[in-house]
């Protein structure tokens, strides 16, 4: 009776503390909850506005849920500062704006929002570290690629070789442009090309609107013809506000937060081992993409 | 012996409960144990470490999945460490008894959680000195029972079940020393550019 007693005790007591444990694994410090947090989202890898990563395209960042963490972010009263944490060779256009777009809406709660730059933050991931406060890279970053790219692959040869012929009825000249199974005309390259400069010009106004002050147009349209600068470059041309690591991004984040002392920091999309899991097995087929997409 | 008798006897009389594990052999309930007490335990140092961190977290880290890997090494090694203790044994004592080993190391590591669990709550009441003292504690406790575990599933003496317990890290050591020194050797003999 003693034994049941005693050990009946100890796993009551080891019980108790795992459930404590649990909801302390990757919570702040024990009677710091209260206080201003630091949130952190993750932006890795091709910002797409459709599923993420899968095992043949490698990591992709999910414009919709970022941006459900960005909301996240800003209906927290106890998240008190954000840090975007970008290593992102850009993406689609639109899911970079969508980005772009909540990030604004976070900073109009007064919320700061600063970035933190890692091994790569260009094109798309650099217009949606316009849309935050203050930008800072790692002097080895590659950002910039301020541009606009569309492509499209022509297998006409192909397809005929294996005689195949695709039939296309259609409403309007242009209702196929960018088929993959003939040439483009000059026209069609026209259009497209308009929808890039328009594109491209939009990319130009954001940069500019995120960067007043530190950038005019003039400073701006030599840089930006796609061309990559490192961290360091970037800083000296005014594309980003300072040089530092992930935890020099929080203190920067702590400071416009007005947050003095500790801050515990919160990554907000920490994904466990089954959404990895299920998230890698999620097989996106290049035939399931549309033909024409534009890409920052 | 039920599992309730069994955890008692770990804590207050170790040495018959050992001696009755390797004869018994409750593998089945050893590796619940095992399994149990490794995943409270990461579970408590990961909580501990949140609470030291101040959640001071990197981006891409993810507690559930390296704990997982980490579970999965921690079980090779387990069955391992019983297939080499008991196989130096028989090589060098001539009794060997990996299954009773293996079942008596599976217990052995039940008092670790106490440590572990003292260390979290010392992280909770910002302690850390005090914790990392009972941890430390409770990683000797969980030593000694895997010496007794050698003892009695090898009926060994105690001087042998320390040589048989030591031997395999002291290999390893005297392993890496040599391949050291010859690595040494053969850098130093080669033309400087």
């Amino acid at each position: 009776m003693k034994k049941r007693i005693v050990i009946a005790l100890l796993l009551v007591f080891l019980l108790i503390l795992l459930i404590m444990a649990v909801q302390n694994i990757g919570q702040p410090q024990a009677g710091l909850a209260n206080v201003g947090k630091i949130g952190v989202i993750e932006v890795s890898g091709t910002i797409t506005g459709t599923s993420t990563s899968s095992l043949l395209q490698g990591t992709t960042a999910d414009a919709r849920y970022i941006m459900s963490l960005i909301r996240q972010a800003a209906s927290r009263e106890d998240i008190k500062a954000v840090v975007l944490r970008v290593d992102s060779p850009g993406g689609t256009s639109v899911a970079a704006q969508e980005i772009g777009v909540e990030l604004d809406k976070l900073r109009a709660t007064g919320k700061p929002v600063v970035t933190s730059m890692g091994d790569v933050c260009a094109s798309g991931g650099y217009w949606i570290a316009c849309s935050t406060d203050h930008i800072m890279a790692n002097p080895a970053t590659l950002t910039g690629s301020i541009g606009v790219i569309m492509q499209m692959q022509n297998i006409q040869g192909l397809y005929e070789k294996l005689g195949v012929k695709e039939i296309v009825i259609k409403s309007g000249q242009h209702k196929d442009i960018g088929s993959p199974y003939r040439e483009l005309s000059p026209e069609e390259q026209q259009i497209l090309q308009g929808i890039v400069q328009d594109s491209y010009q939009q990319f130009i106004d954001q940069v500019l609107k995120g960067r007043e002050g530190k950038l005019t147009r003039e400073q701006l349209m030599p840089l930006a013809d796609g061309r990559v600068f490192t961290g360091t470059q970037a800083k000296d041309l005014g594309l980003v506000d300072s040089l530092g690591d992930y935890y020099d991004a929080i203190e920067q984040a702590k400071i416009m937060a007005g947050i003095e002392g500790e801050a515990p920091i919160e990554v907000l999309n920490r994904q466990d081992m089954w959404k990895r899991l299920v998230s890698s097995l999620n097989i996106v087929f290049p035939g399931n993409q549309p033909t024409v997409k534009l890409y920052y | 012996m039920t599992i309730l008798d069994v955890l008692y006897g770990l804590i207050f009389a170790p040495q018959g409960t050992m001696r009755e594990l390797s004869r018994t052999r409750p593998l089945l309930a050893a590796f619940v144990v095992f399994v149990g007490v490794y995943f409270a335990n990461y579970l408590l140092r990961e909580a501990s470490r949140s609470i030291n961190q101040g959640g001071l977290d990197l981006p891409g880290y993810s507690p559930w999945l390296w704990g997982t890997m980490e579970a999965v090494v921690v079980v090779v090694l387990w069955f391992v460490a019983a297939g080499v203790f008991s196989l130096l044994a028989e090589v060098i004592y001539g009794y060997g008894n990996a299954k009773g080993l293996l079942t008596c190391l599976g217990f052995a590591v039940f008092p670790g959680i106490i440590g572990t669990a003292l260390y979290y709550m010392a992280a909770l009441a910002d302690l850390n000195s005090l914790g990392a003292v009972f941890y430390m504690l409770s990683v000797f406790w969980v030593m000694g029972l895997q010496v007794l575990a050698v003892r009695e599933a090898l009926t060994l003496t105690t001087g042998q079940a320390v040589l048989i317990y030591l031997l395999p890290a002291a290999s390893a050591l005297l392993m890496f020393l040599l391949l050291l020194i010859i690595g040494g050797l053969a850098l130093s003999s080669l033309p400087l550019l």
